[in-house]
């Protein structure tokens, strides 16, 4: 976190250096955001951007004639009119109509470990202890589903009713205030070593479990 | 990748030394694991590439998501209040509607097509929670302060150059915390009713274990319960296993102590892109990323208060070590329609997010049952080959609905002529919307299927969907603005007895000049809720009545360039 915040005040001195309202007052884009107007697009001289484009070139080509010696007309290799999508670099058409990239420009054939190797596999699965297929009552789920309350904060007749007519679920609890708590089986019950398995949602059996309880 | 790789080898062995339970067995392990990572950097580096690429493609082509394993957990994922800039929490986090903040793409991604300059904003602040609860007529105190941060990132507004339908895109990344979980609780109270040691014992009774599986099976709980004596077997007349009993004297009182420390936070990487049609209506959608990191120290203890040392029982303390580690994947879609230049309405809707977890889990029982058995400890460790149990997951989290209206006063150039606005969200978060899934290639896993099934139905009945309400304004003199706001947020139980809500107040002044902007806000929050220490099927359930109150202080600042 300490980098986060030296990533966030280094940030801001260096965009800071460069902000471009010091010395006018700060927009508020939640009120109005400012902008230059724009302009109408029929009101421009498509003729004088090509102009343009040869008057860059030949600055360009003044600059250092070797470089630019390749090119004979520089508005013909930036003119949409010839932009037939050759060479490494997609047409523009590709970007700006995706009706034209099917068969050029197929992400299928472009992704960046080829198309041999297929990203869709099986994420590595990791759990321990090791799946253990025993049975489970859940009994940490079901007692959510347990909507009486005892809470000497505020009892009031509604919730002491409530606990006195609790149902017990076929379970016997023999020991409501008792000494010390017990739960006896179920007459149809008979214990069983592959009782449990999910206890809390981790797999649980375990495998380095000793075999016998210390000692009384 | 290399650095990646070494990266999350150092995480890992971190986590090991961290743990509460540490050893010279693990310590060997780390040594090990060391080795191995140094002989095997190739391999992990590949692995790491394809782990990368499955996750991230896997869970766009799934739509799964992911997160905790109880029905408590499931909360962390969706009931949390606002965070933000400094200027949107002072204004109770009310944003669908505004816009021109980059809190904007956590909330209503429209909201940053009123963007047409470009702006970085950071925002630092510190949470310091005070908890006061009542258990069982005994009131408990416990502070903690952690560091904290809204929202940061930048904003680059593109004005379109020729006049047309679009008068302006905007993109934005940004990080924002949605959740924090720092916190620190402690409560304690007598009780002659009921033990936590009973859920051990109805375990092993409901699910019919018998001795061997009783101290195998249950590696986290039960089986550590029945190994230091903390439960036992009854017997019956034929001397045959009948079943279970705590050594807990309840009858004569105890004294129940449960002290949770928490850590970590749900964040939220976001990338955003809007379009402003005519300076009238603003659509926006972003693609995030949720961060989660979670841990809990939980230490729970009951002690016998009836000064009788030869009960058998004088105190047992159970101790867990709980991470949750996952991101995932949600879409957020928005719109923002100014009715008029004074008048703005917006809509939001939240894509439930599909993460992957991982959770990792260490127990501990330490049981003296005096004379009967001594004192005994036994850790899920010992019983599981030194490892952590561990599971990974997915899980799907609430989707949300968002409404909202805002008006603004002299909304104008000009900015000495701008006088402030009044903004507020209604919102519908359907907290009963968690789901958890295995893992798609573990669909043959039936146990773990009806578990997860299992915990769907129980999360569908025990929570509901609600509405949370956040107004706030702002009065500006420019270069100052003043504001005030707050945030209610109804309770996420569907049983009416379970008390439960969160309301947020704040206030806050910003400055802003000569491309330069900061922020700071005071939000306090009022939370109230309810903690059970454990959940018994067969008896009411005890809770605690818990009331956090949790001061945050956020500083904002940003630039324009």
């Amino acid at each position: 976190m300490k980098n986060f915040l030296l990533a966030g005040v280094a940030g801001a001195l260096l965009l800071s250096g460069c902000s471009a309202y010091k010395a006018s007052r700060t927009p508020d884009d939640v009120y109005y955001s400012p902008a230059r107007p724009a302009i109408e697009r029929a009101g421009e001289d498509r003729y004088e951007d090509y102009s343009n484009g040869d008057d860059n070139y030949l600055r360009m080509k003044v600059r250092n004639r070797y470089q630019w010696n390749a090119l004979d007309d520089y508005s013909y290799w930036n003119d949409s009119r010839y932009d037939f999508g050759y060479s490494c670099v997609p047409s523009r058409q590709v970007m700006l109509n995706p009706y034209y990239g099917i068969s050029v420009w197929n992400p299928y054939y472009s992704r960046p470990w080829g198309y041999y190797y297929n990203p869709l596999y099986t994420v590595v699965y990791y759990k321990t202890p090791k799946a253990y297929y025993g049975n489970t009552s859940k009994s940490n789920l079901t007692a959510y589903r347990n909507g009486t309350y005892y809470n000497s904060n505020r009892q009031n007749f509604g919730s002491l009713l409530k606990s006195a007519f609790s149902n017990n679920n076929g379970y016997n609890n023999n020991n409501n205030n008792s000494y010390n708590p017990s739960r006896s089986f179920n007459s149809t019950v008979t214990p069983t070593s592959s009782a449990g398995g999910r206890s809390g949602g981790f797999n649980s059996s375990g495998s380095s479990a000793p075999a016998s309880r210390p000692p009384r | 990748m290399v650095v990646l790789t070494a990266v999350a080898a150092v995480h890992q062995l971190q986590d090991r030394r961290d743990n509460i339970f540490s050893n010279s067995f693990i310590q060997q392990q780390i040594i090990n694991t060391s080795v191995l990572y140094c002989s095997n950097i190739a391999i992990s580096q590949r692995n790491s590439m394809k782990k990368i690429f499955a996750f991230f493609f896997g869970s766009t082509v799934f739509c799964n998501l992911s997160f905790a394993q109880q029905p408590d957990d499931a909360l962390k994922f969706g009931w949390f209040t606002p965070n933000g800039t400094a200027r949107n929490l002072s204004i109770g986090g009310a944003m669908a509607s505004l816009g021109g903040d980059i809190t904007s793409n956590h909330i209503n991604p429209a909201g940053i097509g009123l963007y047409k300059t470009r702006e970085f904003v950071f925002s630092p602040g510190i949470n310091l929670n005070n908890n006061k609860i009542n258990f069982l007529d005994t009131k408990s105190t416990q502070t903690r302060s952690a560091f904290a941060y809204g929202t940061g990132g930048i904003i680059f507004g593109s004005p379109s150059r020729y006049k047309g339908p679009v008068a302006s895109t905007a993109f934005a990344i940004s990080v924002t915390q949605l959740a924090s979980y720092n916190n620190h609780t402690y409560y304690k109270g007598n009780n002659s009713y009921s033990s936590y040691s009973e859920k051990y014992v109805e375990e092993l009774v409901r699910d019919g274990a018998n001795e061997d599986a009783a101290l195998k099976n249950y590696v986290f709980g039960s089986s550590l319960a029945y190994y230091t004596y903390l439960v036992d077997t009854t017997l019956d007349a034929n001397n045959q296993l009948s079943g279970y009993r705590s050594l807990v004297p309840v009858g004569t009182g105890i004294q129940q102590e449960r002290d949770e420390d928490t850590k970590g936070g749900l964040h939220e990487l976001a990338f955003a892109f809007a379009g402003n049609m005519a300076d009238r209506l603003y659509l926006g959608i972003g693609l995030n990323i949720p961060i989660l990191g979670y841990t809990r120290n939980l230490t729970y203890t009951e002690t016998d208060i009836s000064g009788n040392t030869n009960n058998n029982f004088a105190f047992f303390t159970y101790k867990e070590n709980y991470k949750t580690n996952g991101i995932g994947l949600n879409a957020k879609l928005g719109l923002i329609y100014k009715l008029n230049n004074s008048i703005r309405l917006g809509f939001a809707f939240h894509t439930p997010s599909i993460m992957q977890l991982t959770d990792k889990q260490r127990t501990e029982i330490t049981t003296n049952t005096e004379a009967y058995a001594g004192e005994i400890k036994a850790t899920s460790d010992e019983f599981n080959s030194g490892n952590a149990g561990e599971i990974t997951y997915r899980v799907t989290t609430p989707y949300r609905v968002i409404g909202s209206i805002s008006f603004l006063l002299s909304p104008v150039e000009e900015t000495k002529k701008q006088r402030g606005f009044i903004t507020a969200d209604l919102e519908y978060v359907n907290y009963r919307g968690v789901r958890y899934n295995v893992l798609p290639e573990n669909e043959g896993d039936q146990i773990g299927v009806d578990y997860y099934k299992a915990l769907n139905d129980v999360i569908k009945d025990y929570y509901q969907g609600n509405i949370n309400v956040r107004v706030g304004g702002e009065i500006k003199f420019d270069p100052w603005a003043v504001r005030l706001g707050g945030a209610y947020y109804g309770s996420p139980y569907a049983d009416k007895e379970l008390k439960a809500n969160r309301i947020m107040a704040s206030g806050g002044i910003g400055y802003r000049n000569r491309g330069f902007f900061i922020d700071l806000t005071l939000s306090e929050t009022f939370n109230t809720d309810v903690n059970f220490p454990y959940r018994l099927n067969d008896k009411a359930n005890v809770f605690a009545e818990t009331k956090n109150n949790r001061a945050n202080i956020v500083a904002t600042a940003g630039f324009k360039f």
